[in-house]
């Protein structure tokens, strides 16, 4: 009976219906609703039963090991593969370092971990440069002992601030490096600290804007603890949080995070928004948003054209090239240099080959992202056995060196070789700690050599943390004589000292000057930079830019 | 989180001519080859009378023409306009003049309860909820805002199981209309008490749909004292909850409580702490129950208050098994597909470390009891790890 009067409220009870009326004890004709009420008691008062019925579908899955086991493919793998792909063949690395490999391949692994700049396998790179033997492990394990003294103290400072002993919220007074530090090992610190970055972003006392900036902040932490926090905002905020929120979400591991993108992905009806999502969907290897997305790359709007480019780095395929490659020629160098990248992730011999056409006008930041898309194409084409298109016809790479001591033209023998001299007694002095005495030596050194930019490097990495305007001063000058010199050995300095210098003057409500050092910064080619400055400076932009990119 | 009742808007009628003529351009000349053979059965019309709007349904039964109409009587001006309308004469594009063409006037919540449970009466739910019913929701929530937290969160279940077509959901959540005054009872009213000097850990956080754009956050905290479960809920920026990571410990000074089970709370006065010392962790796990009695507390609460209840429990830690919780006694109760991320979570957990408690939400799918994991407890070493699951 129970059924039929379920079937009855479906179907809709209304009418003549005088059967059933006995049925539900109702004397007499009644209207609709009086009807309506007495089916409703009816159906509700059927109890439910604790009974095992089929359960939630769960399907075991076992953790996906590379395919590859040799150094070589897995190096190429972790150059080239999925994200996911790319951390397990990292962490596999990792586990050969800790037996015996030969030689050859320790050195191999040694260099592409030096020139790895994979910001969101950022932890695994990390375990993988602890296991290198020796002295090539001792900077990581350096920073590994400042981290836990860092641990230690937030974890304090964080329980003194919710207990109310404390007034400003602990992560904002980090320093740069260290929030960085604190992003990147957050996966092995203890719960109270994830807690807190995860009520910050679910957002009992902040503002929307500092909530954006935390979950940017956290982007690449990949912290499974992190995803109930980040599924919440996905869910219920406006869309820059949404957008950070997917971003995020997308490169942890977390059987919780896909139902949640897809679900989100299929409510959104905002293009920048669907369009961040299914970016995120395509870092999980979902395509669902693909041909979506795809229509987005016929628009006229540079604003549309960005955020498609953006997921299609994620989501392009071999035949997408086509699509993409006209974007090369855009006036905004923003959709030029996502291009680039989406044109790196489609792994294609032929988005090599249109790589190649822009590859010698490029510079800076352009240029930089053109040799990452030709190093992830050439790392696909190997996995896959094919043979790269042929050798591009320009010598060298634009931010290859450019300059060396011994090759400067218009200065005389004897002025370069005092100014070596002098740049030596400049390094001996820093390492003595005497900075006055350093920095004479250096500016002569500088004076005396005009087109050499190592005296100008030293000088600013000679500088205190409290004298970062003054060592701005110098990169600048340095930039200006040898910008590939600089790039090569004192993006560290760079990275560092911008950095530093924006933070001041975002503390000191100046975010416009700090914006335009951050843009300054990042158009240089930054590759050889710690990765975690490098993603401290591009968050810090995104954040101040208000687009989260 | 389930899915959102989908908004729809219909095209405004200002005159039936208008939308007589409207239909004629819209009307493929011929069927295209493919088509499902299809013939009209029933035919819902909204009619204006000056500022007031009714629905008549019109239906052809043996026969014989069934009229139904949400007007007062059964057989006035809006019935026979529908009916002219239909018949194709001139009389239904000149309504009949109200006597005041203000907006719409307020009615009491009873009346609009009744003009939705009428609406369902009359059209039934279908495979998708019929454009009638839902604007007799959509006209209940703007006319009674569901600004508390326990009437947006009713409104949209109700929109759920509207949308997805559950008819024994559908009646739980209509029971509200069986109160003689809806506006005194849960989810629209009701008494709430003052709670004092109460000490509580945050266990789980859960967000959960509500009517309009914004969900609901909702926490689940355990009174270490008596070991009753209630919620905080947070719903947007005027309905502000207590600050704080989950898990937490609250030390309430005063607050109050509200609802049916599981009482939600307001916390007013009050301090946090983020260390939870082992001997909390220990007094969680003393307040867990056996699955089965948790299971029949959680039957009882939903007779009690079908239309708003949503039970908590903290069971024993069970092992999982083809989506099954199962305790040590032999009961087993499925876990909900609502969010089968949490699931696996769940059960990835569940074979790693002996799982010493679990907090769940009861749900019902079709005519029985499933639960959705909301955060479990685990030994590791001599401390106490809390998993948050959704």
């Amino acid at each position: 009976m129970s059924d039929e009067l379920v079937e009855r409220l479906r179907r809709g009870p209304a009418g003549d219906d005088a059967a059933l009326r006995v049925r539900l004890g109702v004397d007499g004709p009644v209207d609709d609703a009086a009807l309506g009420r007495a089916l409703v008691a009816a159906v509700a008062a059927a109890p439910l039963a604790l009974r095992s019925e089929a359960g939630a579908a769960s399907e075991a899955r076992a953790e996906p090991e590379p395919a590859a086991t040799d150094v070589r493919s897995l190096l190429a793998l972790a150059c080239a593969g999925t994200l996911a792909e790319r951390r397990r063949s990292l962490l596999r690395l990792a586990s050969l370092l800790g037996g015996d490999l030969p030689e050859e391949d320790l050195a191999e692994i040694d260099e592409a971990l030096a020139r790895a700049r994979d910001l969101d396998a950022g932890y695994e790179l990390l375990v993988a440069r602890r296991a290198l033997p020796g002295a090539a492990s001792a900077e990581v394990r350096a920073e590994d002992a400042a981290a836990r003294a860092l641990a230690v103290r937030l974890e304090v400072a964080i329980g003194q601030y919710w207990d109310g002993q404390l007034e400003g919220e602990p992560l904002a007074a980090l320093a740069p490096e260290e929030l960085a530090s604190v992003a990147l090992r957050l996966r092995e610190w203890p719960a109270a600290i994830a807690g807190h970055v995860a009520a910050l972003v679910e957002g009992t006392v902040l503002d929307a804007e500092r909530r954006r900036a935390w979950l940017d902040a956290f982007r690449h932490a990949g912290d499974p603890r992190l995803v109930p926090a980040f599924v919440t905002v996905l869910g219920a905020e406006t869309r820059p949080l949404v957008r950070s929120a997917a971003r995020a979400l997308a490169r942890i591991e977390d059987p919780r995070v896909k139902p949640a993108l897809l679900r989100a992905y299929r409510r959104s009806a905002q293009p920048d928004e669907r369009a961040a999502l299914a970016g995120a969907l395509g870092l999980l290897g979902e395509p669902a948003g693909r041909a979506w997305v795809r229509a987005l790359l016929s628009s006229t709007e540079t604003a549309i054209l960005e955020v498609a480019l953006g997921a299609m780095a994620t989501l392009g395929l071999p035949e997408d090239v086509d699509r993409i490659a006209p974007l090369l020629a855009h006036p905004s160098p923003e959709v030029r240099l996502r291009a680039v990248r989406a044109l790196g992730r489609t792994g294609d011999g032929r988005a090599l080959e249109r790589l190649r056409q822009i590859g010698g006008e490029g510079e800076g930041a352009l240029q930089a992202e053109v040799d990452e898309a030709e190093r992830v194409i050439a790392a696909r084409l190997e996995l896959r056995g094919e043979a790269p298109p042929a050798e591009r016809s320009r010598g060298a790479l634009a931010t290859g060196p450019r300059t060396a001591l011994g090759e400067a033209g218009g200065v005389g023998l004897s002025a370069r070789l005092r100014a070596f001299a002098d740049w030596l007694a400049g390094r001996a002095w820093l390492a003595l700690g005497a900075r006055d005495r350093a920095a004479r030596c250096l500016e002569r050194a500088a004076a005396r050599h005009p087109a050499w930019a190592a005296p100008l490097v030293a000088l600013a990495e000679g500088f205190g943390p409290d004298e970062s305007a003054h060592a701005l001063t110098a990169l600048r000058r340095a930039v200006e004589r040898d910008r590939a010199w600089v790039e090569r050995h004192g993006a560290r300095a760079l990275a560092r000292v911008f950095l530093r210098r924006a933070d001041e003057s975002e503390k000191a409500g100046r975010s416009e000057v700090a914006r335009g050092l951050l843009e300054e910064v990042l158009a240089l080619d930054l590759r050889r930079a710690p990765s975690g400055l490098r993603f401290e400076l591009e968050r810090r932009l995104g954040t101040l830019r208000g687009d989260g990119a | 989180m389930s899915e959102r009742l989908p908004r729809r808007s219909l095209p405004p009628m200002e005159h039936a001519a208008e939308l007589r003529e409207l239909c004629r351009r819209a009307a493929p000349s011929a069927a295209p080859a493919d088509a499902v053979p299809a013939s009209v059965s029933r035919v819902i019309v909204e009619v204006r009378l000056g500022a007031r709007t009714e629905l008549v349904t019109l239906a052809a039964d043996r026969g014989r023409l069934v009229v139904a109409t949400s007007e007062p009587g059964g057989d006035g001006p809006a019935a026979r306009a529908a009916v002219a309308w239909l018949a194709g004469e001139p009389s239904a594009e000149r309504p009949e003049r109200a006597p005041e063409a203000a907006a719409e006037p307020e009615r009491p919540l009873a009346e609009r309860l009744d003009e939705l449970v009428a609406a369902v009466a009359r059209s039934g739910l279908g495979e998708e909820a019929p454009p009638a019913v839902l604007d007799a929701l959509e006209r209940l929530a703007a006319h009674h805002p569901a600004s508390a937290p326990a009437a947006a969160r009713w409104l949209a279940r109700l929109g759920a199981a509207l949308a997805g077509s559950d008819a024994r959901q559908t009646a739980r959540a209509l029971t509200v209309a069986l109160a003689p005054d809806p506006e005194h009872h849960e989810p629209f009213g009701g008494p709430a008490r003052a709670l004092s000097d109460r000490r509580f850990v945050e266990l789980g956080r859960e967000s959960v749909d509500a009517w309009g754009s914004v969900p609901l956050e909702r926490r689940v905290l355990l009174d270490l004292d008596h070991g009753e479960l209630f919620t905080e809920s947070r719903f947007g920026a005027g309905h502000p909850a207590s600050v704080g990571p989950c898990p937490r410990l609250l030390e309430l000074g005063f607050g109050t409580a509200s609802g049916a089970l599981p009482r939600d709370l307001r916390a007013q006065q009050y301090t946090i702490s983020t260390a939870i010392p082992d001997e909390i962790w220990e007094r969680v796990e003393g307040h867990a129950v056996s699955m089965s009695s948790a299971g029949t507390a959680a039957l009882s609460a939903l007779a009690t208050a079908p239309a708003t209840s949503e039970p908590l429990s903290l069971v024993h830690g069970p092992v999982i098994e083809d989506g099954h919780l199962v305790d040590e006694g032999g009961a087993r109760l499925p876990l909900s597909e609502e969010d089968p991320g949490a699931v696996e979570v769940l059960r990835t957990l569940a074979l790693r470390e002996p799982l010493r408690w679990l907090l769940v939400r009861w749900t019902s799918h079709g005519d029985s009891l499933c639960a959705v994991p909301l955060a479990a407890g685990h030994r590791r070493g001599k401390g106490w790890v809390h998993v948050r699951l959704r």
